[in-house]
């Protein structure tokens, strides 16, 4: 799906963080937004997931208007938002965090677990593996049932991602993928980017790793004064 | 006999309130102070109708449980985006609105001069006229309370409803809709108060609004926290402590005025220590709720 800025304006009291700001995200590209601190990148990404409202301009997915749509039903559209820190749900374990990431679960209307039991469950037992196949190509072999508090910060980050992944959205946003990682998480994150990137997904990055960046990006667009100053456009 | 009934009762009673409430507190996060004006306006409607229709009483108990569902769903519909102290703050506001019309709606509540109930419920051509013809009933739907939350938790809409309590900007992002979860949860809960409600009518057979009030939500709300938040089982023992402390002062001796002023002593600091000696979810429930 192509999304399009056109426009964006957000202003935080006197502060201009984002001014007439346009661009277009090309489906089956990764396109990294750098800039400093305050420069106004997980505002933007907020603006797009439906989590800020911008001042002016309008969010084109596909042609279509989603500015100032909720997040839930950006989400249903097919947009993916991956925050800084991966926040997991603490109370259930690595698999049925993943299984809450798939959509139009029967499950999730009392009514049909009243009455059509053994769709929900033949439809549970459809997500359970589905999602344990997930965990296993991201190397949580032993560890499916272990809760969040029990996992490293690269591992809730790992699981984050799939939770997002499993609803195959078009778009997929993420704040700093390789902030906090190990060598051997960051290369796990870039191999499943790039997997994505190859099956046509429209790929925004705010990231600060400058190998990592060079490493999978088609382009880089800095964010200064409100605008974007491409550094490279493939 | 008739004492120990009496115990055994209010005990199951509270349990089932408990339970009812425990899918806000601990399912959902959210710490609701109306819980007394749910159970009140139940036990109103139940009153109610006993008195003006002659019907069987599993139908007055499925309309009053609607009612209160229909009613919950309406007055929560519009805080529902309201996060942690303001949504506290807000269903207090609902609390004291509820009292406030069942205090001045003279004509059918007979306002603050209380409502005695003449007629007796009938299940079935069963006059349920004693406390202890009352009992087994309350057990059953105590029991198959306790049965039904631990279904709602193993569903995947349980578990939909722990996401959005654990991180509700995750959710969303994973396209689940918190309004529509929690307000399924408000649904079930009002069910549940008001068929705890409705039983509380036919087991008191005198209704009076200061009887609902905030004290009463904090009595069940101080339940669920004794018992452990988040242990269904467990909501019986706080329903334990809570009707068996004042049996235990009053028949120590106490004057009422002493034994009133003791068993909210004595309730204060069980709750001190239950949650300093275990800083329990509830802190870590609102904790979140206000970061959000």
């Amino acid at each position: 799906m192509q999304l399009s800025l056109l426009n964006i304006s957000k202003q935080f009291d006197e502060t201009m963080i984002l001014q007439n700001l346009s661009f277009h995200f090309s489906p089956g590209t990764i396109s990294t937004i750098i800039g400093d601190n305050g420069s106004g990148k997980t505002t933007l990404l907020n603006i797009i997931g439906g989590y800020d409202k911008p001042d002016h301009g309008t969010v084109l997915l596909d042609n279509c208007d989603i500015t100032g749509l909720s997040p839930v039903k950006i989400a249903r559209l097919g947009v993916g938002r991956l925050f800084q820190k991966p926040m997991l749900f603490q109370s259930l374990s690595a698999l049925n965090n993943i299984i809450l990431g798939f959509r139009e679960q029967l499950g999730e209307n009392p009514i049909n677990n009243l009455f059509s039991p053994k769709k929900v469950k033949d439809q549970e037992e459809i997500f359970r593996n589905l999602a344990s196949e997930q965990l296993r190509e991201i190397g949580f072999e032993d560890d499916q049932e272990k809760f969040p508090s029990m996992l490293s910060f690269g591992e809730c980050k790992l699981i984050a991602v799939a939770a997002m992944l499993v609803s195959n959205p078009s778009v997929l946003l993420i704040d700093e993928p390789s902030a906090g990682l190990s060598k051997e998480n960051i290369d796990k994150f870039s191999r499943i980017i790039q997997g994505n990137k190859k099956s046509g997904k429209t790929i925004i990055l705010i990231e600060h790793n400058l190998s990592f960046i060079q490493n999978i990006s088609d382009s880089i667009l800095q964010l200064k004064n409100g605008q974007f100053e491409p550094l490279r456009v493939n | 006999m008739n004492y120990l009934f009496d115990i055994l009762l209010r005990i199951a009673l509270y349990t089932l309130i408990g339970f009812g409430a425990n899918i806000l507190v601990f399912n959902c996060g959210f710490l609701i102070l109306n819980i007394g004006a749910t159970v009140g306006l139940a036990a109103y409607i139940t009153a109610i109708l006993m008195t003006k229709l002659s019907i069987d009483f599993t139908l007055i108990l499925m309309i009053s449980m609607a009612s209160s569902m229909l009613i919950s769903f309406l007055l929560f519909r519009p805080i529902l985006n309201l996060q942690g102290d303001r949504f506290s703050i807000a269903s207090l506001g609902i609390q004291m609105v509820i009292i406030s019309i069942l205090n001045n709606l003279d004509g059918l509540t007979n306002g603050a001069k209380g409502l005695k109930i003449k007629t007796f419920a009938s299940v079935w051509s069963w006059n349920i006229n004693t406390k202890f013809e009352l009992l087994p009933i309350t057990l059953v739907l105590c029991l198959a309370t306790y049965y039904f939350i631990l279904w709602i938790q193993s569903i995947p809409y349980g578990r939909a409803l722990q996401g959005i309590r654990d991180e509700v900007f995750t959710a969303k992002s994973l396209g689940k809709n918190p309004v529509y979860f929690n307000s399924l949860a408000i649904m079930i809960s009002a069910g549940l108060l008001g068929l705890g409600g409705s039983l509380y009518c036919i087991y008191s057979r005198y209704l009076d609004p200061t009887a609902f009030g905030l004290d009463y939500s904090i009595k069940v709300l101080s339940i669920i926290i004794l018992g452990g938040l988040g242990n269904v089982k467990n909501i019986f023992s706080g329903a334990i402590i809570i009707v068996i402390i004042p049996e235990l002062i009053r028949v120590a001796g106490f004057s009422k005025a002493d034994a009133t002023a003791l068993e909210n002593v004595l309730f204060g600091i069980i709750l001190l220590v239950i949650l300093i000696g275990r800083p329990i979810k509830l802190n870590e429930i609102l904790t979140q709720k206000q970061q959000l």
